[in-house]
């Protein structure tokens, strides 16, 4: 999947679950830190991202991703083309 | 041999001289050694006996030699080198063995037909009756829990109760007892109780109808302030602190003070209750309450932990205070959390804000239950990888304050068990379900009084999936490890596997307030006191005593019972690829639970938790004051521990499938 299209579905993704609005939405933004995603919202937001996505995700992989760039990064590795 | 004799004449002179008075002295028996010069200002009525005096005894720090000083004594037994100073009314019906010290106590008195505590009948659970446990020496977890939860049964709480009165009659005596080496000192009154050998009572104010157990390696405190009325101790529980318990019972190694309010209830071994009102509560081993303004009222619990200001409510509809909770081992309910009675909480979750609907998520375990907006939200499995879970499961066995030899509650200390691995397969069919049948544009769905969100399901699942492979495979490769040894071929891995189901059910089991059993054990127990082969308390704790020793034996049958069914195979097919297999996902399990937790873990040291540091400072100064005070990630021992499990979880599974090399087809 291309990465504009990953990017707009983890964006979408994110704002639903954390209640905002898209474009208060960086890449540059930390999940926790900046758009407020404590540990029981972090939970849906994974869940959120796996039923997005259609996966699966390695618990211990997912956790490394802190920001939404990184969640970018992260399923455009996963999602080939 | 009795070398007690009558006084002699001389003798008789020397304690007149001492302003002492006799009804007849007749009736007063001595030991060879007695010094009548010791005995001043004493008036004695009936029979009483006095040995040997002419020893000294140390109070707070001075050498005093012992004897009894202003003190009317009525029909007491009194042993070799006790001292008695000062008593307010007056001392009456006691043997008081040898080395007991008694100073400035109002009074010691047993009235006719005192039973010391043994009998009382508390309402426990359901604070308007129907859940009575009766108290009595000896009585432990297991015994009350017998008592108040088989209620159903109405024919084995008969028989129960025909052996504890049988049990209570041995107990009988007319004279209460102090036994050797106990201290009463600076107390009101005491009266119809009996204290054991080295108890310290020093300062109560009020002992009525109840039994200090102590003994010389556990001795038990009663401190300053103190109101204990129908009440059994147990050895090495510390009372202290202007605290009043009515109609209770405190086990083994408990520790209350800080003026805790307290009648009806049960505290078992190594409970803490301070400050706090607790009513009508069976508070298994391990129960804390530390805070004021927290009520636990009307429930059940073990190894818990309550938040500041937890509150329970058991009056929900007009017919009075009769719902109960249940909270089953290692919960937690959070500062000001509240919970509407009837509630059932599952094992390890934790309860944080205010629940207005009757919950009941008892399949549900490790979940967190939170407020958002006055509903009550539920994340099953979350509390699977909470550091403070890890850290629990450490911490219960290295805070066992008992030092009796004989520790009366038994207690299986394992957070992961075949009861919460049960109740873990049995909620991840319940998740299953629940995801399966809801569709995909609803958000939220009730369960048990409770919202989950719909994607939550999904995570509950994998995280129950998680921790139940990382329980039985891992106990699989443990067993492999331990008889590797024996194991020549797979034909013998195999038979490691079998074993005589007796026909019974090895996947259903019970918490008896801290021990662990198979359900199949209780109900036996539970037949042996029907049929009356079982019809003595020592029988029925060798009883209990074997099925607390059968555990780990239980468990492993628990497993061979349930791996074919979890795992899709049967015991014929294991080889080693199959082998390999079950070992994979092992490794995935312990390592993802492993990093959960290590990851949250890390919040301890985020960015939120240094709110409070470096004040007024710059970002660096708050990052050393907070390193200073708390310590860094990279130090804490439990990160350091995890990390450690984690590097010993990436080694297993190589070292599993070399070892197993070994094994031929």
């Amino acid at each position: 999947m291309e990465r504009e299209k990953i990017a707009q579905s983890v964006i979408a993704v994110t704002a639903r679950e954390l209640n905002k609005n898209t474009d208060q939405i960086k890449e540059e933004h930390h999940f926790a830190y900046d758009l407020g995603a404590d540990s029981l919202k972090s939970i849906e937001l994974v869940a959120a991202f796996e039923e997005e996505f259609d996966l699966d995700l390695d618990e211990e992989q997912a956790l490394k991703v802190q920001t939404v760039g990184g969640a970018i990064d992260f399923f455009s590795k996963l999602l080939p083309d | 041999m009795n070398t007690y004799k009558k006084l002699s004449v001389n003798q008789i002179e020397i304690l007149k001289k001492n302003h002492c008075h006799a009804e007849n002295w007749n009736l007063i028996k001595v030991g060879r050694d007695f010094d009548p010069d010791r005995i001043r200002f004493t008036e004695f009525f009936g029979k009483v006996t006095i040995g040997n005096n002419n020893n000294n005894v140390n109070i707070d720090g001075l050498n005093i030699p012992c004897g009894i000083y202003h003190a009317k004594i009525a029909n007491c037994n009194i042993g070799h080198n006790v001292y008695i100073a000062n008593i307010g009314s007056a001392i009456r019906n006691y043997n008081i063995e040898d080395n007991v010290i008694i100073q400035n106590v109002s009074q010691l008195v047993v009235e006719k037909g005192a039973d010391f505590g043994n009998g009382i009948v508390i309402n426990v659970v359901n604070e308007a009756g129907g859940r009575e446990v009766t108290l009595y020496e000896d009585l432990n977890a297991q015994f009350a829990y017998l008592q108040a939860f088989y209620r159903h049964d109405k024919d084995f709480q008969i028989k129960l109760q025909k052996l504890i009165k049988g049990h209570i009659k041995t107990k009988n005596s007319k004279a209460g007892k102090i036994c050797n080496f106990a201290q009463i000192i600076d107390c009101g009154a005491l009266t119809n109780v009996n204290v054991g050998p080295n108890a310290v009572i020093k300062g109560s104010r009020e002992l009525y109808n109840g039994t200090v157990q102590s003994c010389p390696e556990d001795p038990t405190f009663i401190g300053t302030g103190v109101i204990l009325k129908d009440f059994i101790v147990s050895e090495g529980a510390h009372i202290d602190d202007n605290s009043i318990l009515e109609k209770v019972f405190v086990g083994q190694g408990s520790r209350v003070g800080k003026s805790l309010s307290a009648e009806n209830s049960l505290l078992f071994a190594n409970c803490e209750a301070f400050q706090s009102e607790i009513c009508s509560i069976f508070a298994g081993p391990y129960s804390v309450t530390h805070h004021k303004s927290t009520l636990l009222i009307a429930g059940l619990f073990s190894f818990y932990n309550a938040g500041s200001g937890t509150n329970l409510s058991n009056h929900m509809y007009k017919l009075g205070p009769v719902h109960q909770g249940v909270f089953e081992r290692g919960c937690k309910t959070g500062s000001l959390s509240y919970l509407l009675l009837e509630s059932h909480i599952s094992p390890f979750s934790v309860v944080i804000g205010k629940h207005k609907t009757n919950v009941n998520i008892e399949f549900l375990p490790f979940s967190y239950l939170s407020e958002e907006n006055g509903g009550s939200f539920l994340i099953p499995g979350k509390n699977l990888f909470s550091v403070g879970t890890a850290r629990d499961g450490g911490k219960w066995p290295n805070r066992d304050q008992r030092r009796a030899t004989l520790k009366r509650d038994l207690i299986i200390f394992d957070v992961f068990s075949p009861f919460t691995v049960e109740k873990m397969r049995r909620g991840r069919d319940i998740l299953q379900h629940l995801y399966r049948e809801t569709p995909r544009e609803v958000d939220t769905i009730q369960y048990g009084g409770v919202n989950i969100k719909r994607l939550i399901l999904r995570k509950g699942i994998k995280y129950y999936s998680l921790a139940i492979d990382r329980y039985l495979i891992g106990k699989v490769m443990t067993k492999i490890e331990d008889h590797i040894g024996n194991l020549k071929t797979w034909k013998d891995v195999i038979k490691l596997f079998q074993f005589d189901p007796e026909h019974r059910c090895f996947d259903k089991w019970t918490d008896m307030a801290g021990l662990l059993t198979l359900s199949g054990n209780v109900e036996k127990i539970v037949q042996n006191v029907k049929s009356e082969k079982i019809s003595l308390m020592n029988d029925l704790q060798r009883s209990l005593s074997r099925a607390y020793e059968s555990y780990y034996h239980d468990e492993w049958k628990y497993i061979c019972s349930v791996l074919e069914k979890e795992y899709n195979f049967s015991y014929d097919q294991l080889n080693r690829e199959l082998m390999s297999e079950l070992v994979n996902r092992w490794e995935t399990a312990a390592v993802s639970l492993n990093a959960l937790m290590l990851e949250d873990s890390k919040m301890e040291y985020g960015k939120n938790s240094k709110i409070g540091y470096g004040l007024g400072q710059n970002e660096e100064i708050k990052d050393r004051d907070f390193n200073a005070v708390r310590g860094n990630f990279e130090n804490n021992l439990t990160i350091n521990n995890l990390n450690k499990e984690y590097r010993l979880i990436k080694k297993r599974p190589k070292e599993f499938m070399e070892m197993i090399k070994s094994i031929h087809n």
